[in-house]
């Protein structure tokens, strides 16, 4: 008798617990699922404001161009569509130094090993190049505005990302941009980022911009939408640094021995391109 | 048999994408860019926000050598096309070929993977006219840009022209690039080397074609005379004259007329 009695104690307890531990069970159920309902209007609603994303942007935009002087590292690649329709990456990096309003020097080393520096001083533009030791120089006074955007109008050279480099980085970003989403909060090496999708006329853009107190670029990409077989540009940017040591000597040209001064192609003569050389061939 | 019959039907194959290959090596040949054979250059290639794309229609009034230029261009493209069209039909054919090959050998299952094959097959060669039509459609816009480019110059900077919104614009590159690959073709069809540093004529700033090695002569179709004028080098190649620039793509050897 006693060991049945034990064993009927024994069996409703076990039941007490079995009982509550389900319950248990069941109102984790309850709460996740609550968590997750509150969840998704959120992140929605996220979704649905494009001024967050705006607001994000302009933040990023602002804060780089009132930061007097930084260097920053950039590793990008590129895709270029060859004649045969194949799409091949290029890449490339690039020391960049800007102390506003006048000093700007970037240091670039193709893929290939190629290597250029871009100086500006407030007076000259100079772009040298060690391996052949020659440098094209012009004149461009009135700031690095302006002489970024003489270099790429007027001179037809490259200097990817340039619109990042000037004050007027703010309003150029917000009239060209014609949509602009959050995709998602993620992480780049560490780094918090808000994960922004834009788009202009001709161009897509993605960018992730750090969180915090200082929201620079991690990351960008660009889409050329109606260019042949869509192909992208992509920038990792590192080790910002917005209290580097600069001195004017930076920015300041001083040619090689033995460098020669060569002309930017665009500012070759008019015509001398044309020659009764070189207007044969498969024409 | 199934096993001998195996390595046979892929020797074929091997040979037919050996064959293939080469087609497309050949076009390569004729349109690619610098030393390694790839371009460099592109659209991409700038990392600007805008692209001159959009700017296309404004040409009017194209000079002799736009007009030129542009049907030359749209001659390279049409005959790169059909290039790739062939070798597309080529592949189609060989996969085919193989296919029948593994149905004397197949199962239920082949037949229904030749099936999902076959239509593949049938997307592959849409989508390579498609791939053609716009690349011609490319061809075209780029000629209008250049010819835009040119008119720029010719007329000087106006205001309008300095207010642009566009000023990152990367087309300008992609352009350049451009008429690297006629100038490369011009070259190639006239029994030069391909490393030849010739381009099409052009009034601006379209007549380049990057230099594949940086030092010394090259990047030259020949072993130069050399000649200093007013501080300036020129490289002589029999009646041709070049000096050296700065472009987009790097210091390249540009024609220019005679300095004396």
């Amino acid at each position: 008798m006693k060991t049945n009695k034990q064993s009927l104690l024994r069996t409703a307890l076990y039941a007490a617990v079995l009982s509550s531990t389900i319950s248990c069970v069941g109102e984790q159920e309850v709460m996740r699922h609550e968590t997750l309902a509150d969840a998704l209007p959120a992140a929605k609603s996220v979704e649905l404001q494009p001024p967050v994303a705006g607001n994000i942007l302009k933040r990023m935009a602002d804060y780089l161009a009132k930061t007097p002087q930084f260097t920053v590292n950039l590793t990008d690649n590129f895709d270029v569509i060859q004649d045969t329709g194949q799409k091949i990456e290029f890449g490339e990096s690039r020391k960049i130094t800007v102390s506003r309003p006048n000093g700007l020097r970037v240091e670039l080393e193709e893929s290939s090993g190629e290597k250029h520096t871009v100086v500006y001083d407030g007076k000259d533009i100079t772009v040298f190049n060690p391996s052949q030791n020659v440098y094209a120089q012009t004149a461009k006074p009135g700031g690095i505005d302006e002489a970024v955007m003489y270099f790429l109008r007027d001179l037809h050279m490259r200097l990817p990302l340039a619109m990042l480099l000037t004050s007027r980085f703010p309003a150029e970003i917000e009239s060209r941009t014609q949509a602009l989403d959050y995709v998602e909060m993620t992480s780049i090496h560490g780094i918090p980022t808000h994960h922004l999708a834009g788009r202009t006329e001709t161009v897509d853009y993605q960018v992730w911009i750090a969180d915090g107190a200082q929201p620079l670029p991690i990351r960008i990409v660009l889409t050329y939408k109606n260019a042949e077989g869509q192909p992208q540009f992509r920038a990792q940017f590192s080790d910002w640094n917005l209290t580097p040591q600069i001195s004017d000597k930076q920015f300041a040209f001083t040619p090689p021995e033995g460098a020669r001064k060569i002309s930017f192609v665009a500012q070759l003569p008019i015509g001398t391109a044309i020659t009764p050389a070189h207007s044969g061939g498969k024409q | 048999m199934n096993t001998k019959l195996l390595p046979i039907v892929m020797a074929i194959t091997a040979t037919f994408v050996i064959l293939t290959g080469a087609d497309q090596a050949a076009a390569r040949g004729l349109g690619g860019g610098g030393g390694g054979g790839f371009s460099r250059g592109g659209a991409a290639a700038s990392g600007s926000f805008s692209s001159g794309a959009a700017r296309s229609s404004m040409s009017t009034g194209a000079s002799a050598a736009s007009a030129s230029r542009t049907s030359s261009r749209t001659q390279a493209a049409q005959s790169v096309s059909a290039d790739r069209t062939q070798a597309y039909s080529t592949a189609s054919a060989n996969r085919a070929a193989t296919q029948q090959s593994r149905q004397t050998t197949s199962t239920g299952n082949q037949a229904q993977r030749q099936d999902s094959k076959s239509q593949n097959q049938s997307q592959r060669q849409q989508y390579s006219n498609e791939n053609v039509e716009t690349r011609q459609e490319g061809a075209t816009t780029r000629a209008q840009d250049r010819q835009q480019v040119a008119q720029s110059y010719h007329g000087g900077y106006s205001s309008d022209y300095h207010d642009d919104n566009n000023w990152d614009d990367g087309e300008v590159a992609a352009v350049a690039i451009g008429a690297a690959a006629i100038g490369a073709m011009a070259g190639y069809a006239s029994g030069e080397s391909n490393t030849t540093q010739t381009a099409a004529p052009a009034p601006s700033t379209t007549v380049v074609y990057p230099a594949p090695a940086p030092a010394g002569n090259a990047g030259l179709p020949c072993t130069p005379n050399t000649t200093v004028v007013e501080g300036v080098t020129y490289y002589q190649c029999g009646s041709s004259w070049y000096t050296q620039a700065y472009g987009s793509n790097g210091v390249i050897y540009m024609p220019v007329a005679p300095p004396y």
